[in-house]
Parts: C-alpha cells; structure tokens; sequence
C-alpha cells in the first residue's frame, strides 16, 4: 500500500468519530472496495478499531482519538 | 523531560508549550547534529577555510536536511507500517521500535505525544530553510547543487526506499559521513576529486555506526524487517562489541591509508587517540548495553569528528 494513500485516508479519518468504507470513499473519491482495503490498513496501524461487524453490509470503525 | 512524562501529559489533558517544545526537542534527534555539523567543518578546513560564511552555511544546510530526514522517519514509520499507533508505553515495548539510549523520538507518533502533522509540518519547514540557506549562504555551483540534492534525496528517501530495501549504510553513508565532508569541501573548493575522496572514510565509520544502532531493533523484534550488515553479515553471532572493535579499526587503517596518500593531512591521525576509549568501552556492550551504546555514540558522531576537526586545524 502506497503510504501517501494511508497519509491522506489517515488526514480525513481523524476528523471523523465513527468511519465505514461508504464515508471514506466519498471523502477520498475512490471505490468502496479500495477504501475498505485501506481501512483494514489503517487497522492494522492501529488508527482505528472494528467498531460492528455486520454481516453484508460495510463495518464500521471507530476512530482512536 | 522523557517520552513517558510526555506521554502523561498528553494523557492528562495537560500538554502544554512546554511540552511542545520538549517534544520538537526529542523529535528532532539532537543528538546527531554534532556528528553532522563536524564533519561539514572537517570538509570545509580540509579544504582551507576561505568562506567562512560558506562554512556557517554548509552547516547550516546539513544541519536542516539531518532534522527534516528525523521528523519524516518519526511519522513514515507510522504510515510504513514499521510502527503502528499504540494505547500506552507498555504495548509500546511490545509492538514498536526499541527505544535508544540516546533517543525516544521512535515512540512520538505512535504513543499519539505529537500527531503527524506536527512531525510533517516540521519536515517541510527543515527542508525549506535547508534550501534557502543553501541558495544564500553558500556558492551555487553544479557541484555543491548536485550534493544537497543527494542530500535532501537521502534523507527524504530513507524511510519509504532505503530502509525497506535494506540498505540503511548505505544512507548512512552518504547522508551522514560522504556527503556533509563533501559538501563543506566544494563550499571552499571546486576541487570534486579530493571532495570526494575526502568523504569516503568518514562515510565508512558512519555506517558502521549505523550498524550498531539498528542491532537494537534486530535483538529485540525485528530480524525480518531491518536487517543490518551486521546481521546479513555475522547472522548475530559476533559478539556486538568484537564487530565495534573490527569496525572501528577497519576505519583507522583507512584512515591512515588516506594519510599516507596525502588525501588527509598527518594531524588527522589524532583520531587513534580514540583507541583506548573505544577498547574499554566496546566490551562493556556485553554486561551493560545502554550505557555502553551511549558512551560509544558520543565517542564516534561527537569526540571522532571533533578530533579530526582538530587535528585537520593543527
């Protein structure tokens, strides 16, 4: 994963309390599926956390202050 | 002030200008710039000091770029994937990069002291002063040019391509040791050949050194992700201060080749006052590492080059 995606995905998870792969691929004007790989990213940064896992629908993450 | 009372602070809700400033103080790896800052003057009075606000500039100039490389590494670590953000210093021990005697600037962004803006803002402004001093202070020439560009690429390039791809001498090499002696050099002299020629030795003990602090990492957690010459080499078997011992005289037998080529003048040979301080301290890695690290850190980018500085004046 290219660290300037991360830097910028990273930029506009900060300014959020709760995230999911829908909000982030609007924010960055991407494809839910490369957001959802970014987010699992950031996860493992441990900039965010798994906040639900709902079955078929995106999870939703919640953002470590 | 320390990492952990830093950490505290922010934790309290308490983090104050003071702390702030102990922050850009820990962040910024202070402890290197003697290193640096000496060897740009060793070029420079190698060369013959006739500029001495080229000299101020030089050192100014690698002094900015040596500060911008620290604060990109402090958050690229992060955005890498070295390092990841973690809740306290104890899952810090675990899961980030060993904190180094001499330093704490490792655990800044991933114990959330200082956010990446703070460490990106500062990078940026570090590489914009090495800029502007260098077009103001020291003579613009295709020589001197093409160093600071090798320059800013070392230090901006170290965290997302050298190190990965394990070549950390290698910019160590060249940021640390070759190109501060050049650069001071061609900042009096437009000499290139004897310019860099002059920056190979000091490159050489530079790496080495660069070794040293990244067995660190590798002891504790990272054999898979920063490897070392130290560890490609010796796979860790050799004793940490026998390699001290081997690197340090590999460096005085080039330095003394580089005398006897007339490349260095004879005064530079006070450097081997450094062998006795390096044969008690290099055991002492053994049965007490930290302080051992701590006293050869300041022995190699501190007493080496000032003593080169010197023996160059005389």
């Amino acid at each position: 994963m290219r660290w300037e995606l991360v830097e910028k995905a990273l930029e506009v998870v900060r300014r959020e309390r709760f995230v999911h792969a829908r909000k982030l691929a609007r924010r960055l004007g991407i494809n839910t599926r490369s957001a959802g790989h970014i987010l699992k990213v950031l996860r493992e940064r441990g900039a965010i956390t798994t906040w639900t896992d709902r079955r078929g629908r995106f999870k939703v993450y919640k953002v470590v202050p | 002030m320390d990492v952990y009372e830093l950490w505290e602070a922010r934790q309290r809700g308490r983090f104050t200008l003071r702390h702030y400033v102990w922050a850009w103080v820990i962040s910024a790896r202070l402890f290197a710039l003697p290193w640096c800052a000496l060897y740009t003057c060793f070029g420079a009075v190698l060369a013959g000091v006739g500029n001495p606000a080229a000299v101020l500039g030089s050192v100014l100039v690698v002094v900015f770029i040596l500060l911008a490389s620290h604060f990109l590494n402090n958050y690229l670590d992060v955005l890498l994937g070295v390092d990841r953000f973690v809740d306290d210093p104890a899952e810090a021990e675990r899961v980030a990069s060993t904190l180094k005697p001499y330093t704490g600037a490792a655990w800044m962004v991933p114990l959330r002291i200082t956010g990446i803006q703070f460490q990106r803002a500062n990078a940026y402004a570090m590489l914009a002063l090495s800029a502007v001093t260098y077009v103001f202070l020291v003579p613009v020439s295709p020589a001197t040019l093409a160093f600071f560009i090798l320059g800013v690429a070392t230090a901006v390039l170290y965290t997302p391509f050298i190190k990965p791809r394990r070549l950390g001498e290698v910019a160590a090499f060249l940021g640390h040791g070759f190109s501060t002696v050049t650069f001071g050099y061609l900042s009096q002299s437009q000499d290139i050949a004897a310019a860099v020629l002059a920056g190979i030795p000091t490159g050489l003990i530079s790496a080495l050194a660069y070794s040293v602090d990244q067995f660190m990492d590798i002891r504790t957690d990272f054999v898979e992700r920063v490897r070392a010459v130290y560890e490609a080499w010796f796979n860790s078997r050799m004793p940490l201060g026998l390699y001290v011992l081997v690197a340090v005289m590999l460096f005085l037998n080039v330095l003394v080749a580089w005398v006897a080529a007339g490349i260095y003048p004879p005064g530079t040979l006070l450097a081997l006052a450094l062998i006795p301080l390096i044969m008690y301290r290099a055991p002492a890695l053994e049965y007490e590492r930290e302080k051992a690290v701590r006293d050869l850190a300041a022995l190699i980018t501190f007493l080496l080059p000032a003593l080169m500085c010197l023996g160059c004046i005389i």
